[in-house]
């Protein structure tokens, strides 16, 4: 067992290599068959599975498993950066959860995509994101992981924009990639600080890098060396970056944009992997939060904030994967609130309970779309559960789940409420019921709209790819056995309370979903929630003022700085202006001018010569 | 002062004030017809002043040559060009019109002050200025000017009458060249 | 001497000369005219004829160089005169004009 840990570098490696291939291989045309790029890629991304499954029985086996495997990249005086990996519970566990999803999505998406012209491209983007999701996880010190999270933002991007030929998709792109910017550049502010503070405050040159072998004792360290501002600064900076890469409250909005991306790709990396990667770090990085309280409070607002918002927001969304979309900020925000309140482990539950448990719904989403003509507006669809029975099922599984009321999600929801019982968080635990209310209400809503009632199209729906069920269905076996692995905390009150919640928001959205919206009647509350709290128009306002300064900068600039120059350069202009007014092209002129100049030289002449035998006759 | 003094400098005097009048008269007509009459005019009284000097031959010449072919020529490019422009094109007022106008007037000066400077400061200078008109009876004068242009000046007058034929084919190839290009 | 007008001496031909001289310059600037143009430089030739003509009347009365120059400066005149017209035809041929002014292809 310990082979596939010792060798489990190569999962990072392969996928590159083999995204290198595609990317030579469709430069040079070498590549045109999808069957060699589709067994490929899964050949790789089971390779990757395998191992990962070898090293979490491994982690499971040896309780406390940690291996550490670094080659030395850089040395500068005092700072030496490694790079390698490192495995531990918290990695085994992630990297089985990513190549689990990971390989069912592309097992998905080879026929989702079949029939599209960029299928190799998509692949290649594909591979580069598993690599760079795996080498996320198993970076061993901060500088690596800034590395990798830089690489995972940019496989977003390019995936967000993947169809870039609509104008509104590269836009998208652009703004996702712009906020996560602020998030990476507060980041990397955030790891420089904090690796300014140890070389400058502390002999331990090892730890420059903040390797996570020994976080606790670095922590303590760092904490012990700074104040309580400078301590909590680093922490927010860091914060903020993970704040950026989960979608979190202030800067949430890019998840929505993210949406305009393939299906696959939104349940692959923005609902399961890569908006995971924030509370992973966060996760990480516990021992240096968890130093100071004012922190773990701030993470445990932003998140409960977050789950909030996006639930209110997403009531009355009609779009299926924007509704998703809010639902996974909202989600998120919870695991925010679990590592804020709770503990670590319940936050890890809980991410991969909704990793799995969204990536299921964005693929039946996906399926619904195909069907009907990629129509993404709930109110056009309808009936749908005679049609296409098995997305029916596992929609509705998904969406119990997640809900709190059977499966996975139910676990993990009840460790959270057990927890914040147990902690006394009172407030936190109210809101999180009104959270949980309004996802099972939205949800639901979402599943009458789609799969009950009278079709509301009027053309044949196709029999989806019997592989796309299969995957569906697959994610949906593993939610159930999840229910039986997570442990759970037999909590008979939370049972009742969520059931009892649960139930009630299912009955309210049944009522609610066909007449006439509920919230439309109070026209305030139903703004703000399809205007999502009008955070994009606080961007948009912001990004528009940001445009008005830069055009006075440019009056400014136009007719100070540069008017000053012209005003130098005047001088010569106006020399230069007149000389070429003599040249007026007509003969007599230049004749005139040759007469002048000869007469004053000819009377120059004369006059010196005059001076000179008047004052020699004087002498 | 003798009679012949006086009858001197009558016609001096005469055709320099006839000279003068006709030459500004030419340059401010209208007419190019007009400007042509009184050139030719001016062409003649400098004839008679070269009479009056002596030189009876190059008053000939003067005569023969600017005052019947070189108006014969003007009038072929007279007609041949400008007969309905004639009023239309006068004196330019721009600022050259001043700056000719002081820089001759300058010239003008210079040169006059610079000739009584010469002739009031030195006396070899002023010999040179002011030599009596000797008598030149007209076998010394045609003798005196055959002796010059074929044999002193011999090969100077075979380049002129070279340089005539020169510009005569010139003028001919130019002429056609253009004509050419017409086409 | 020189203040007896009546006595006519070279430097009354010079300053007769020179006035034609002057004339003529005048004139070759501020007449638009071509025609008139060519006229004002043969007063031009005129005025320097005079000029070789007193010299050699008053300082080289046996070789008479003066007459000579003067009989193929006459000769120089009626070439460049020549040269002069042919040029402004085919100049008028170009444009249909003989307004000077016209001819501005140097301009600035």
């Amino acid at each position: 067992m310990s082979f596939f840990a010792e060798n489990l570098y190569t999962i990072i490696l392969i996928p590159f290599w083999v995204s290198l291939l595609f990317a030579i291989g469709k430069l040079f045309g070498l590549i045109k068959s999808k069957k060699i790029v589709g067994i490929l890629t899964l050949l790789s991304t089971f390779y990757a599975l395998v191992f990962s499954v070898g090293t979490f029985v491994l982690t499971i086996i040896e309780k406390n498993y940690i291996l550490e495997q670094t080659v030395p990249f850089l040395q500068l005086n005092r700072f030496i950066f490694d790079i390698g990996i490192y495995i531990d519970g918290l990695s085994a566990w992630m990297i089985l959860l990513v190549s689990i999803v990971s390989l069912l999505v592309q097992i998905y998406s080879y026929f989702y995509m079949y029939s599209d012209n960029s299928f190799i491209r998509f692949f290649i983007f594909m591979n580069l994101f598993n690599a760079s999701m795996f080498g996320l996880i198993l970076s061993p010190n901060m500088f690596q992981i800034y590395v990798f999270w830089e690489l995972v933002g940019l496989c977003s991007y390019l995936l967000i924009g993947f169809w870039y030929q609509k104008n509104e998709v590269s836009v998208a792109a652009k703004r996702a990639f712009i906020i996560n910017r602020v998030g990476d550049f507060s980041l990397l502010s955030g790891i420089i600080l904090s690796a300014y503070v140890i070389l400058t405050n502390l002999n331990n040159t090892l730890n420059v890098s903040i390797p996570f072998s020994n976080i606790s004792t670095i922590s303590a360290q760092i904490y012990g060396c700074t104040s309580d501002g400078i301590f909590i600064l680093i922490c927010l900076l860091i914060l903020l970056g993970a704040m950026a890469k989960s979608a979190q409250l202030p800067l949430h909005t890019w998840l929505i944009d993210a949406m305009q991306g393939p299906t696959p790709v939104s349940a692959l990396i923005h609902s399961a992997t890569m908006v995971a990667a924030g509370v992973y770090l966060i996760i990480r990085l516990y021992p240096l939060f968890s130093l100071n309280p004012i922190v773990l409070q701030i993470i445990s607002v932003v998140g409960i904030t977050t789950a909030l918002v996006c639930s209110y927001s997403a009531l009355t969304q009609v779009d299926m994967k924007k509704i998703l979309a809010y639902s996974t900020n909202a989600q998120l925000g919870l695991m925010f609130l679990a590592v804020g309140a709770c503990s670590t482990t319940i936050a890890m539950f809980h991410l991969t309970a909704h990793a799995i448990i969204k990536a299921m719904l964005f693929l039946v989403v996906g399926v619904v779309a195909v069907s009907l003509n990629h129509n993404q507006d709930i109110r056009n669809a309808g009936g749908l559960r005679k049609q296409l029975p098995i997305c029916a099922i596992t929609f509705l599984i998904g969406i119990l789940s997640l809900s709190g009321i059977l499966f996975a999600g139910f676990s993990s929801k009840e460790l959270i409420f057990g927890d914040l019982i147990d902690g006394k968080h009172y407030i936190y635990l109210s809101l999180f019921l009104i959270v949980s209310f309004m996802t099972a209400y939205y949800l639901f809503r979402m599943y009458f709209y789609i799969f009950e009632g009278k079709n509301k199209f009027d053309f044949e729906i196709k029999e989806p790819h019997f592989v796309l069920n299969l995957s569906v269905s697959v994610f949906a076996l593993i939610v159930i056995l999840l229910w039986f692995v997570l442990p759970k905390s037999n909590n008979v009150l939370f049972a009742m309370i969520s059931h009892l919640i649960a139930a009630f928001a299912v009955f309210t959205a049944y009522l609610t979903y066909s007449q006439k919206k509920l919230l439309k009647k109070i026209p305030i509350l139903y703004d703000l929630s399809i205007n999502a709290m009008y955070f994009d128009g606080v961007y948009h306002f912001i990004t528009k003022s940001y445009k008005r300064f830069s055009k006075f900068l440019y009056i400014i600039d136009k007719y100070i700085f540069d008017g000053i120059v012209y005003f130098c350069t005047l001088n010569t202009k106006m020399i230069s202006w007149f000389l070429s007014k003599i040249q007026t092209g007509s003969v007599q002129a230049y004749l005139a001018y040759s007469i002048f100049i000869l007469m004053m030289s000819f009377g120059g002449i004369m006059l010196v010569y005059s001076l000179i035998m008047y004052f020699s006759e004087v002498q | 002062m003798t009679e012949t003094e006086i009858i001197k400098s009558i016609t001096f005097y005469g055709f320099a004030i006839f000279s003068l009048l006709f030459a500004i008269l030419s340059i401010i007509s209208n007419n190019v017809v007009y400007s042509l009459l009184y050139a030719l005019i001016v062409f003649f009284s400098a004839g008679g002043i070269f009479f009056s000097v002596g030189a009876d031959y190059n008053a000939v010449v003067q005569i023969a040559i600017y005052g019947t072919a070189i108006p014969i020529l003007f009038l072929f490019a007279i007609m041949f060009t400008s007969f309905k422009e004639n009023k239309t094109v006068n004196l330019a007022l721009s600022p050259r019109f001043f700056i000719a106008f002081f820089s001759s007037a300058f010239l003008f000066m210079v040169l006059w002050y610079s000739a009584k400077f010469a002739i009031n400061i030195n006396e070899n200078i002023s010999k040179f200025f002011i030599p009596k008109l000797s008598q030149i009876n007209s076998f010394e004068l045609f003798s005196a000017i055959s002796k010059g242009i074929y044999v002193n000046y011999q090969l100077a007058f075979i380049l002129f009458a070279f340089m005539i034929f020169v510009v005569a084919v010139g003028i001919s190839v130019l002429n056609i060249a253009k004509e050419k290009n017409r086409d | 001497m020189i203040n007896n007008i009546f006595n006519i001496s070279l430097y009354h031909y010079l300053i007769l000369s020179l006035t034609i001289f002057c004339i003529g310059v005048v004139g070759v600037i501020i007449v638009k005219n071509i025609i008139k143009i060519l006229i004002c430089i043969e007063f031009m030739l005129t005025a320097v004829n005079i000029n070789f003509i007193a010299f050699g009347a008053y300082n080289d009365s046996i070789a008479l160089n003066g007459f000579v120059f003067a009989i193929f400066y006459t000769a120089i005149g009626a070439v460049e005169l020549a040269i002069g017209l042919i040029i402004f035809y085919l100049m008028y041929k170009e444009k249909k004009s003989i307004d000077i002014d016209k001819y501005k292809e140097l301009k600035n």
